[in-house]
């Protein structure tokens, strides 16, 4: 029996693993076959790598106070320098190149909260329907009713200043949105001839809504996950810039273009390198979450004409 | 008999990702004035791109390759969009397949069929046409016209929409309609009264009617001539009595078994073993060769329509006059 | 008529909880969050204990929690949003003094967002696949992955700094005579062309920032829903009936409208929350600036009462949005 649920030949659209893994294999290789997507990846990976190897290679220590020798403050770009120096006398290349850990740390953070409360709460409502989807639901919207970044400031200024609590903040304005697209993609899924044999069977409902639903609703969530993140990291870096994210001597990308601003427009370099990071870093993950949403989706696997 | 429209070698192949797709591979007919002739044929075999592209409404990655198509006089495929918009709507009109998503669910019933007044008429105002509007669907059988011209298609049941278009079909006197399966999306109840209606609205406005579909049934009940397609070709042609009584072409004789014959006595139904070929790896000579119990070597060498007997075309090596 | 009506009303009505709950949603961070919330909405570390006395009246913040709400709620609806301790004043008057410039600032950038957002994704739409179509989704891109306050500051550089040619603060000259509240608009009305051109100066820069962002998705919308409609059947058959050019198109406009209004006025809401980032990097005096100062000061009142603001004015636009669907659209009546 238990074998036997892993190879759904039976009622055939729940699908096997194989078959899954198979469907992920050509997902790569349309991946790759599109320039802007295999950009965005490259950029991703080249991220999550700096983000994990980066303080280890820096070429000064980001902290430090005049490790450069206090001659060097605010320095133009140059070549040993090529982000510049901060009013410390700090390298800023070492600092935005820290800062990607702490950009990736503080996002897989807030997605760590997030999507797990979004997916469950998503599952539940969509499943059980009733009352319990309504409030599900009226929670959701209430939280909705706020563009993200308002309610954020709000919760980060309950919470006290500070990357904690901005990662917090964040992840209690972010996990609606996972409820709302589990829980559509659950009512289409749950009406499948694959789960009204499982209840029938009597499979137990986790077991159900884990193995069978969740997988089949997975593909519009990676899509939705690709794009957070980068909308994480702006929303981190723009908490930081008003104050309330990561404090000095943190240098989260948002507080660097903060702390420029205070040798703005002289001292350009300041602020414009942690900026371009971010962007560089967003773009990529907008770029990936792009090609995985045009691959994914089944008119643009259909029509695509060749020259002649 | 006058001829309203010649359709001679028609080739539309869609060029996609795998391959190009040959869907009309050298189609030529004609339909005469007053008659209703129709394009049989399984899914896939290319009658409806047929009858898209008689006005020129095929889309990429679908293109027109060559033929003609004349239409009192005027080759069709020359025309410019302009002037071909003339046409649509006013001589040579549509009712598709599915009256739902044919129909603007923005718009109300009346408005559409006041608008193709409108568009081939620009003096007359909305507020005319939709006077106009409520005399044709009183014709054609919608009950409380008044009402009717105000509702929006998610008000209206299947048969109802399919009469709105109806309706717009036939608003500007056309001289040919074409109808797409106009019957095959509704209840079989329905599909009678539709039938019934295009028959009268034939004898009334004396159009020609060019109707597409899979159903012998229906092709029994409507049609005066009848044309066989398979695979993007042409197989046989003929009046439909004589092609219920005399099929010479496999397929169509397959067909014929297939399905209860009103003309014949049969014992026993039978299904035509196979598939549609892959219209991108088409095989080679005939069409129809790899599902055929009669296939020869001679087969390997496609065979033209010849005329078999009186008004009665097929494209078969076995028939007499293909030697 | 009637029927858009009975919905309207509908609508409205299903709105209340949603009010309801935002209120007990604010109530909750302000209250129940902070470890101290007296001390919070004292204004900090820095209030003396007589006033800290005063705030805990002031705010109800020593009666049971169920209580504190029916208070809390009873002050919003009559109008006590609470004391700045930075400006002294009810937060309700320092919103009312700063919103009108947020509020110009977001016409003029949801403006540019439109006037420049739609013909480029009409455009990505009509030549599908082109060079063209990948540049505008890259641009857009671009758009969408900077960060505003970035765009804000490497805008001012080059226009300010380097060229000279735009302002890099500051609201501009209020006219004379004030219809709106907004300079642009009202020295248009007071017949000054030159205020009209200084104003236009300073607000040129803030609302391409904004209005920068959110081009991309507009931009991509537009696109998708552009051609989604030009393929689907209806279209087709408007084609068939002899619909062309301009007859066609309506068809295809108004049933594009929906998805691009949806979108519109979700940009409208991050214009509003982009508004707080980007009003201190050009000192434009309006509500984000207000909560920036706010938050630097630990203005607990003022913060709590812009959140309360904007969602309320998000909620308002979400109700104009679904009344415009029931408008265009007669299956949303339902």
């Amino acid at each position: 029996m238990t074998q036997g649920w892993k190879n759904h030949k039976i009622l055939g659209i729940s699908r096997p693993i194989s078959q899954f893994i198979n469907e992920w294999k050509l997902i790569f290789a349309v991946i790759r076959k599109s320039p802007i997507t295999t950009i965005g990846l490259a950029i991703v990976m080249g991220f999550v790598i700096l983000g994990i190897v980066g303080p280890y290679i820096t070429p000064y220590d980001p902290m430090t106070i005049g490790v450069t020798g206090t001659l060097k403050r605010l320095h133009p770009p140059c070549l040993e320098h090529p982000f510049g120096t901060d009013e410390y006398g700090r390298d800023l290349f070492s600092r935005v190149l820290y800062g990607a850990r702490i950009s990736l740390i503080a996002a897989l953070c807030v997605m760590a909260l997030a999507v797990p409360i979004g997916i469950v709460l998503g599952l539940v409502s969509g499943y059980y329907g009733g009352i319990i989807d309504e409030i599900i639901m009226r929670v959701t919207d209430i939280f909705l009713s706020f563009p993200g970044l308002v309610l954020a400031i709000a919760f980060s200024a309950s919470l006290g200043a500070g990357l904690t609590s901005a990662i917090i903040a964040l992840a209690a304005v972010w996990w609606p949105g996972y409820v709302r697209v589990i829980r559509a993609q659950v009512l289409v899924v749950k009406e499948m001839l694959f789960v009204e044999a499982a209840k029938a069977i009597g499979v137990k409902t986790s077991r159900i809504l884990f193995r069978h639903i969740l997988p089949n609703s997975i593909t519009p969530l990676l899509v939705l996950i690709t794009f957070d993140f980068g909308s994480v990291i702006l929303a981190t870096s723009a908490l930081s810039f008003i104050g309330l994210g990561a404090q000095p001597p943190i240098p989260e990308w948002g507080r660097l273009i903060a702390d420029g601003r205070k040798w703005f427009p002289e001292k350009w370099w300041y602020s414009f390198f942690p900026g371009l990071a971010i962007l560089v870093t967003v773009l990529g993950f907008n770029l990936l979450g792009d090609g995985i949403r045009d691959v994914m989706d089944p008119r643009y696997r259909r029509s695509i004409e060749i020259k002649g | 008999m006058k001829k309203i429209l010649e359709v001679e070698d028609l080739r539309v192949y869609f060029y996609t990702y795998n391959g190009v797709v040959r869907a009309v591979d050298g189609v030529s007919f004609e339909v005469y004035e007053g008659e209703a002739m129709c394009i049989v044929g399984e899914t896939g075999c290319g009658k409806s791109v047929t009858a898209r592209a008689i006005t020129k409404m095929i889309r990429p990655p679908g293109r027109i390759v060559s033929g003609k198509v004349l239409f009192n006089g005027i080759d069709i495929m020359k025309l410019r969009e302009d002037e071909l918009s003339k046409i649509r709507g006013q001589d040579i009109t549509y009712i598709y397949q599915d009256p739902s998503a044919a129909l603007d669910p923005l718009y109300t019933a009346g408005y559409h069929v006041a608008e193709t007044i409108t568009s081939h008429n620009k003096w007359i105002k909305i507020r005319e046409a939709l006077k106009r509007a409520i005399e044709l669907f009183r014709e054609i059988l919608i009950p409380d016209p008044e009402a009717r011209i105000k509702s929006y298609p998610h008000e209206l049941s299947g048969g109802m929409k399919q009469r709105v278009v109806i309706a717009t079909a036939v608003s500007n006197f056309p001289k040919l309609i074409i109808a797409d399966e106009p019957t095959t999306a509704l209840d079989v109840t329905i599909q009678a009264q539709i039938l019934d209606l295009l028959k009268e609205l034939r004898r009334k406005y004396n159009s020609s009617i060019l109707m597409i579909t899979h159903n012998l049934g229906i092709v029994a009940e409507v049609c005066d001539r009848v044309m066989v397609m398979y695979a993007g070709k042409v197989v046989e042609k003929a009046y439909t009595e004589r092609l219920f009584e005399n099929p010479f072409h496999p397929y169509t004789r397959g067909l014929l078994n297939a399905v209860p014959n009103p003309y014949k006595k049969v014992t026993r139904l039978e299904t035509i073993p196979g598939s549609v070929p892959d219209m991108i790896n088409i095989p080679e000579g005939c069409r129809f060769r790899p599902r055929c119990p009669y296939a020869t070597n001679r087969c390997f060498k496609e065979p033209d329509l010849v005329e078999v007997e009186d008004n009665h075309y097929a494209s078969c090596w076995l028939t007499p006059g293909c030697k | 008529m009637g029927d858009i009506k009975r919905y309207i009303i509908r609508r409205a009505l299903s709105f209340l909880p949603t009010i309801l709950g935002v209120l007990i949603l604010t109530f909750i961070i302000s209250h129940v969050i902070p470890a101290d919330p007296v001390r919070v909405w004292a204004g900090g570390y820095k209030a003396r204990p007589e006033i800290i006395e005063e705030i805990r009246r002031k705010y109800h913040l020593d009666k049971p929690l169920y209580e504190q709400l029916i208070l809390y709620l009873r002050d919003v609806f009559s109008g006590d949003w609470g004391t700045s301790p930075m400006s002294k004043r009810p937060v309700l008057v320092d919103i009312a003094e700063y919103f009108p410039a947020t509020v110009e600032l977001a016409i003029v950038s949801s403006i540019l967002l439109t006037i420049i957002g739609i013909p480029l994704g009409l455009i990505a739409a009509l030549k599908k696949d082109s060079t063209i179509d990948h540049f505008i989704r890259v641009v857009a891109l671009i758009g969408t992955s900077a960060p505003a306050f970035w765009i804000a500051i490497v805008l001012q550089w080059i226009f300010y700094y380097y060229l000279g040619l735009l302002p890099a603060t500051g609201r501009g000259i209020p006219p004379i005579i004030r219809y709106t509240g907004m300079y642009v608009f009202d020295s248009l009305l007071n017949g000054s062309l030159e205020l009209f051109i200084e104003n236009l100066k300073h607000i040129l820069l803030p609302s391409i920032t904004l209005a920068f962002t959110g081009l991309g998705i507009i931009a991509r919308v537009v696109r998708n829903t552009a051609l989604d409609v030009l393929s689907s059947e209806f279209i087709d058959f408007a084609r068939a009936r002899g619909l062309w050019g301009l007859q066609l198109y309506r068809h295809v406009l108004k049933n594009a409208l929906i998805p691009v209004i949806t979108i519109l006025a979700l940009e409208i809401g991050y214009i509003l929350s982009g508004a707080i980032v980007i009003e201190t990097v050009f000192s434009w005096p309006g509500i984000g600036l207000y909560a920036v100062n706010a938050i630097n000061s630990l203005d607990y009142p003022a913060i709590m009462g812009i959140t309360l603001l904007i969602g309320l004015v998000f909620i308002f636009i979400n109700f104009v949005t679904d009344i415009a669907y029931a408008i265009i659209d007669p299956r949303v009546r339902l």
